[in-house]
């Protein structure tokens, strides 16, 4: 596989991975939208999935696309 | 004597241009910018890229409005399709009012099996992309696209496709809910007055929910919401000769329980001056410019507000979470005086 493949195949996978993060996080608030749990209770779950999904997903967002270095340039 | 019957309507889409001219967009930002709060339309969210950007903000996890509204329609379809069209003399047109991406549409379209379909919508380049899908998923169907302010719209436009059929509205999305009280009830009006006498809205409408997720579903963690928002200064820089810092702004959004609303606004990080059609507004730090509202109305609040422009409420189908209905609503002054219905899936 060449460099260029490599990174190809490092973005699709990192994009697959967010699309299906962001899928979970469409049902778990499709879910406690869909529940009567309390506006209390509703506040802190909303919270925690909030900080959970950046978490989650910000890093595969930002990463930076650095050449791949696969081993020491020839003497 | 009999009326002679609509002639038959080509299978095509048909377009329409009565965009608001640029004249009329600069005083309408000089009244804006000129209230406490500063208070800009919210259709000027809606150029190609705002467009573009709203549509990534329904497929944000937090905003399930759009997911809950678009499977209420799909499970329905049939039912409210045939309550829309109960006892009406002849095949009607479908009139969609702000129409998006007119994905909402198709179930209704598909049980109902209007004789044509209108779209209306401010953003031109949007609504003409949005009528040739929708032309090919329905290809029997005359599609007419018409690009104009729905909320100034004094008559629909003399077209053979809306000639002589009775016209069913829809409206869904809750945009109603951009319109303060005042404003939303006097476009309600405006829409019996362009549907007719035996014109009937099916109107989407949000509901007060849990602030926590309402906070949410308008200041999503990726920052769509505030791209969508700080998108509007790009707009007036370049269409009124601003000169607008977007990186001076930030993007909030809060619940105002008195009104109940959300508020959404760009507040200024300091103290500046800005350039805009042809005059300098000065901005304090930590002032908004409200660049949105969207007011929620429980189904009670709903009824008083149509029934106050001259809509009878008909039937009401919502969602078990309570967080939207579709509200069908008849001419107060027809035959249309059968008790409202309710129903959940």
């Amino acid at each position: 596989m060449s460099r260029e493949d490599q990174r190809q195949a490092m973005r699709a996978t990192r994009e697959g991975l967010i699309a299906e993060l962001e899928e979970l996080y469409r049902r778990a608030f499709d879910r406690i939208s869909a529940e009567d749990l309390g506006e209390g209770a509703i506040a802190r779950l909303t919270q925690l999935l909030l900080r959970s999904r950046e978490a989650a997903i910000t890093p595969l967002q930002q990463e930076i696309e650095a050449p791949l270095i696969t081993r020491a340039p020839e003497a | 004597m009999a009326e002679t019957p609509p002639a038959p309507l080509s299978r095509a889409v048909h377009w329409i241009d009565l965009h608001p001219a640029a004249a009329d967009l600069r005083q309408l930002v000089l009244e804006g910018m000129a209230r406490r709060p500063r208070q800009l339309p919210a259709w000027l969210l809606y150029d190609a890229e705002g467009s573009r950007l709203f549509e990534a903000i329904t497929e944000q996890p937090e905003y399930t409005l759009t997911r809950v509204e678009t499977a209420l329609l799909e499970q329905r379809a049939t039912a409210m399709a045939g309550a829309m069209a109960a006892g009406l003399s002849g095949s009607p047109v479908l009139v969609e009012f702000g129409a998006g991406n007119l994905r909402k549409v198709s179930p209704l379209l598909r049980a109902l099996g209007p004789a044509a379909f209108a779209a209306l919508d401010i953003s031109a380049d949007h609504l003409a992309a949005a009528c040739g899908v929708l032309q090919q998923a329905h290809p029997s169907l005359p599609v007419l696209g018409v690009c104009c302010d729905y909320s100034q719209l004094d008559a629909l436009p003399d077209n053979p496709l809306l000639a002589g059929r009775p016209r069913l509205g829809f409206y869904p999305g809750s945009s109603l809910g951009n319109f303060d009280p005042g404003e939303a009830r006097a476009l309600l009006a405006r829409f019996r007055r362009l549907l007719g006498p035996q014109g009937r809205l099916l109107i989407g409408i949000d509901q007060p929910r849990a602030v926590a997720l309402m906070e949410a579903a308008y200041n999503d963690p990726s920052g769509v919401s505030a791209a969508f928002a700080l998108n509007l200064l790009h707009r007036l820089n370049r269409e009124l000769d601003g000169d607008f810092d977007p990186d001076a702004f930030r993007y909030e959004a809060w619940w105002e329980e008195e009104h109940s609303r959300i508020a959404m606004a760009l507040v200024s990080r300091l103290t500046q001056s800005v350039g805009l059609a042809g005059a300098h507004w000065r901005f304090a730090q930590g002032e908004p410019l409200i660049s949105e509202f969207s007011v929620k109305y429980t189904p009670e609040a709903f009824r008083a507000l149509a029934g106050s422009a001259g809509w009878l409420p008909l039937a009401r189908w919502s969602d078990p979470g309570g967080q939207l209905s579709l509200h069908l609503l008849g001419q107060a002054d027809s035959e249309d005086q059968r008790a409202e219905s309710h129903h959940e899936p």
